[in-house]
């Protein structure tokens, strides 16, 4: 691969200005649909549909002043929230969004979901040398949240991983329906591990019942208490952009699209993501935020036993389907 | 190798037009107020004092985390009975740990 191809890959498709693109859509389909779920408009007048609306709700954050507490380390934060940036919008590389990865090889998984993880650490990073008390509680409760959360995921995609015998999110992604085709037992731990994996997705994107870092009444908004301006914008994106990313790769390991390459397999995982992202907006938007406490209960005491056991029961089933 | 080169490679360029979208956004934004440091100014609407005895962020969080999130990778590498073991003993000790801490 030249040069220039791979400057074109990692900066416009499937690199950054696409990730961003395709997180500020999502965006747009969150805060469309929970209004109309809501009995509102939601946005409407800035771009077709409003389609434009957070592109500008972007700009206008970036374009106001940037307040800082006086404890804060501009340099710190600057350098720390543009490589949270970069660790959210990396795993997208590995993704084949048109029917093969621009990079893959073997162990590519590991490697998405742990920038995926070190993402939300260095973002933790920023706030904490602020010493602001609202973000450092709304941190810790995300980093409680998020510890089961990363690790139930990971389990859920181990599942995908036990179930091709291929630890690259392309080999995965082309082999999970064949597989799932020959052995039909398998799809009993599958459909767990899907299952559990929007819970857990919920909580990547920290959606609902999963928002109560970010309490406003409790602890003034949390982990954002103390950004304003431009950093409060990148802020945002890059939580949304864990989110994005997070549904893309679950939608690739799990239901091993695109089938197609070239534009239709794009349009296919596209379409695979944006229904994932529906039904978790539906939940979003239907349920009330957990305490902290249930929240951990719910996720260490039901999600995860769950993923485990589908993992053993693939593996088992897997060995006794060789066997026969 | 080439592949993981690629992805470093990636990963670099993207680092250099994060960074660049950063420093473009600071053109956007109006100069800041300089104000003397009685009238400091705070995102959350509200003067707090900086907590000078604060924990550090939870190390043995992150360690139990980092445990835990290695234990699939061996499950997925051994594929043995004994390494399903291992990750349930883990997962039921860091359920202990977080139910003690909870507890306080």
């Amino acid at each position: 691969m030249n040069i220039i191809k791979l400057v074109l890959y990692s900066t416009l498709f499937p690199g950054l200005s696409f990730v961003v693109a395709l997180t500020l859509f999502h965006e747009w389909i969150h805060r469309k649909l929970a209004a109309r779920l809501q009995n509102r408009m939601g946005p409407s007048y800035t771009g077709p549909f409003g389609l434009l609306q957070p592109f500008y709700d972007l700009w206008k954050l970036m374009s106001k002043e940037d307040l800082a507490p006086a404890t804060t380390n501009d340099y710190l934060t600057g350098a720390s929230l543009v490589w949270a940036l970069v660790l959210a919008a990396s795993p997208s590389m590995l993704i084949p969004w048109t029917g093969s990865p621009i990079v893959s090889f073997q162990g590519d998984v590991i490697i998405a979901l742990a920038s995926l993880t070190l993402s939300f650490i260095v973002m933790y990073l920023v706030i904490y040398p602020i010493r602001s008390p609202y973000p450092i509680v709304g941190g810790l409760r995300l980093l409680g949240l998020l510890t089961a959360a990363e690790v139930g995921y990971l389990i859920c995609i181990s599942v995908a991983v036990v179930i091709t015998g291929s630890t690259s999110i392309g080999g995965i992604s082309s082999s999970i329906m064949s597989v799932l085709l020959q052995n039909p037992l398998l799809i009993v731990p599958w459909l767990a591990a899907v299952i559990c994996g929007i819970i857990l997705l919920l909580v990547e994107a920290e959606m609902d019942p999963f928002t109560i870092a970010e309490a406003e009444t409790e602890v003034a908004g949390g982990f954002y208490a103390e950004f304003s301006g431009r950093r409060l914008a990148f802020a945002y994106l890059i939580s949304h952009m864990h989110g994005t990313v997070a549904v893309y790769l679950y939608v690739a390991t799990f239901f091993g699209l695109p089938v197609h390459s070239g534009l239709i397999g794009f349009l296919e995982i596209l379409a695979a993501g944006v229904a994932i992202y529906i039904v978790m907006v539906l939940i979003d938007t239907a349920t009330p935020r957990l305490r902290l406490i249930d929240a951990e209960r719910m996720l260490w005491l039901r999600v995860i036993p769950i993923t485990v056991l589908a993992l053993i029961a693939s593996m088992f089933l897997l060995d006794a389907v060789r066997a026969w | 190798m080439q592949q993981t080169l690629l992805l470093i490679a990636s990963f670099t360029i993207m680092l250099l037009m994060a960074g660049a979208y950063y420093i473009a956004s600071l053109l956007l934004s109006p100069p800041r107020r300089k104000e003397g440091k009685e009238s400091s100014i705070y995102a959350s609407g509200e003067a707090w004092t900086p907590m000078e005895e604060a924990e550090p962020p939870y190390v043995w969080a992150l360690l139990i985390f980092a445990c835990i999130d290695s234990l699939p990778l061996i499950v997925i590498l051994k594929r043995s009975f004994e390494s399903i073991l291992l990750l349930i003993v883990a997962l039921s000790l860091a359920l202990l740990v977080i139910h003690e801490v909870q507890k306080d």
